[in-house]
């Protein structure tokens, strides 16, 4: 599904203050694979996924996608193979614009916006049964604007945005940082039940052990710019949180 | 009552450059500087059109495509240049200047004996002509916006200004948003120079300094004083902000009636637009 090769980044280059951030990445991440990402702050994850992204642009290496080559593709024109979670719940979602107009912008994200009224009663309904299913009654607030809700709420909903359109892989980068423990635990259970009932290929990034035990069927660790370890479905459920912490 | 009269059709007929601010202000964060340039552009277009006995209507779409390549030029410069979104409208602006006196060929030209837009529509009344004929075009303009920001490519244009990361993940070319925008709001304000040309009967090539304050004022105005029109859905948010242009024509023309000396008119101007601003971060200090 995701093939990445001798990937490069450095940020700053020839100056004093040069970091090589990504110092060649080889990754194959296969279909329906959901890989935890972790890594102490500095490592280099978030600058893998910006890189597979399409918000930094690598000096180095390939990365494609379903088989195409994606590296030069612009951050926009990559909204077609996979949607996004970002950290902070507010980079998700449009906090002036109404939910519904949230969710309409959302079930265009591979196709053209064109000039035509896309928002009618059968979109309206569908959007309400969709945010029904997040059981946190919220179904009723379709008018309200995205802002007055509460970060687990907006990115519970972030999250059943991304499923508006055809969405093959999810990118959840920290999903759960900014938000407190209830609602973390709430918004990875979501997030969970709709890549597996969606047959998601994910890739998420946290620092939260647990989460990283808990959920994904294999986990990656990165260490100055490179994989260091790779632990692949049978071995990850017989991984231990002693033996996680000790790879810090 | 002469000049109640003057200050409405002012009002509505620069509530199309009320709209242009509006789309540049709130949907894209952008004070866009090129309204300046762009006003006069509109007026200078009209009056060469229209002294050369080019149907109004014609005139109306030069207009409206001069004021749109103004804004594609700033819209440009700051995607693709790089230049921050103030400097960008400033450059296009000040190259305006030259440009509206180029096409003009002097610094006055007076629509003496054309046929107008007002023309158009046969009521002998003149005052009645010209405000129907005003009102239908800034009501038509306004349907229209209403309409395209009600699209999903409008959804998508609002969504540009308000959270640039999460449109870029959904698959928007931000930049060419911006551009598109841009362009639209400065077609709006050139139609403000043409209604304003015809109105007044001249085109001169000042007539658009310091314009994109009165814009600015007029919008922050109509959204401080009709709020609860704002929260009623996009064209009832338009509305407010035609009628805004109104309420800030009227304030103006009141303070000339009171005997004001008109050299003061700019300093009112800016007087009230900094105190809407400083209220509304008064308020949100407060609440801090």
């Amino acid at each position: 599904m995701i093939e990445i090769n001798n990937l490069h980044l450095t940020f700053n280059k020839g100056e004093a203050n040069e970091v090589n951030v990504l110092r060649g990445i080889n990754l194959e991440i296969k279909a329906q694979e959901f890989v935890v990402l972790v890594g102490a702050n500095g490592s280099g994850k978030s600058s893998l996924l910006n890189a597979l992204a399409g918000t930094v642009t690598p000096d180095k290496g390939t990365i494609k996608i379903e088989g195409k080559d994606i590296t030069h593709l612009k951050e926009y024109e990559r909204s077609k193979f996979l949607s996004r979670i970002f950290q902070n719940p507010l980079q998700g979602t449009a906090p002036d614009l109404s939910i519904l107009d949230n969710f309409r912008l959302a079930s265009l994200r591979t196709q053209s916006k064109h000039l035509h009224i896309g928002i009618n009663q059968n979109f309206k309904d569908l959007v309400r049964e969709k945010i029904r299913t997040l059981n946190l009654g919220l179904e009723d607030k379709w008018q309200q604007p995205m802002g007055t809700l509460s970060g687990g709420q907006r990115q519970a909903l972030t999250l059943l945005m991304a499923t508006m359109d055809d969405c093959k892989i999810m990118f959840l980068d920290e999903p759960t940082a900014a938000l407190d423990p209830k609602s973390s635990a709430i918004v990875m259970e979501k997030a969970n039940e709709i890549i597996s009932t969606n047959h998601l290929t994910a890739l998420l990034i946290t620092h939260q052990l647990k989460d990283a035990l808990k959920y994904g069927n294999r986990i990656l660790m990165m260490e100055e710019g490179v994989i260091s370890k790779d632990i692949h479905s049978e071995e990850k459920s017989f991984l231990k949180m002693e033996e996680l912490f000790g790879w810090f | 009552m002469d000049f109640i009269i003057t200050a409405v059709i002012q009002g509505i007929g620069f509530s199309a450059l009320g709209l242009g601010i509006f789309l540049s202000l709130r949907i894209f964060n952008i004070p866009d500087i090129t309204t300046d340039g762009s006003y006069t552009l509109g007026g200078v277009i009209t009056a060469i059109c229209l002294t050369h006995h080019v149907h109004p209507l014609v005139t109306l779409l030069a207009a409206l495509a001069g004021g749109m390549i103004a804004g594609t030029l700033t819209g440009l410069i700051h995607t693709h240049l790089k230049v921050n979104a103030l400097l960008s409208g400033i450059l296009v602006m000040t190259a305006l200047y030259s440009i509206n006196l180029a096409i003009l060929g002097r610094s006055n030209l007076p629509l003496i004996g054309a046929n107008d837009y007002f023309g158009l529509l046969p009521i002998a009344n003149p005052f009645l002509q010209q405000i129907i004929s005003i009102l239908l075009f800034v009501i038509v303009l306004s349907l229209i916006i209403s309409w395209i920001l009600r699209t999903d490519f409008g959804i998508a244009m609002r969504a540009t200004g308000n959270s640039e990361v999460m449109v870029r993940a959904m698959g928007v070319n931000t930049n060419k948003m911006k551009i598109i925008g841009l362009a639209i709001a400065n077609g709006c304000t050139a139609l403000s120079g043409y209604l304003l040309t015809q109105y007044q009967g001249f085109a001169d090539i000042n007539m658009g300094i310091g314009i994109v304050i009165s814009g600015l004022g007029s919008v922050m105005v109509g959204e401080t004083l009709f709020k609860p029109l704002v929260k009623r859905g996009i064209f009832f948010h338009l509305l407010a902000i035609i009628l805004g242009c109104l309420t800030f024509r009227l304030i103006l023309a009141l303070a000339l009636s009171a005997g004001i000396d008109p050299n003061y008119l700019r300093l009112i101007t800016a007087l009230i637009v900094l105190l809407i601003v400083a209220l509304g971060n008064l308020k949100s200090w407060k609440q801090a």
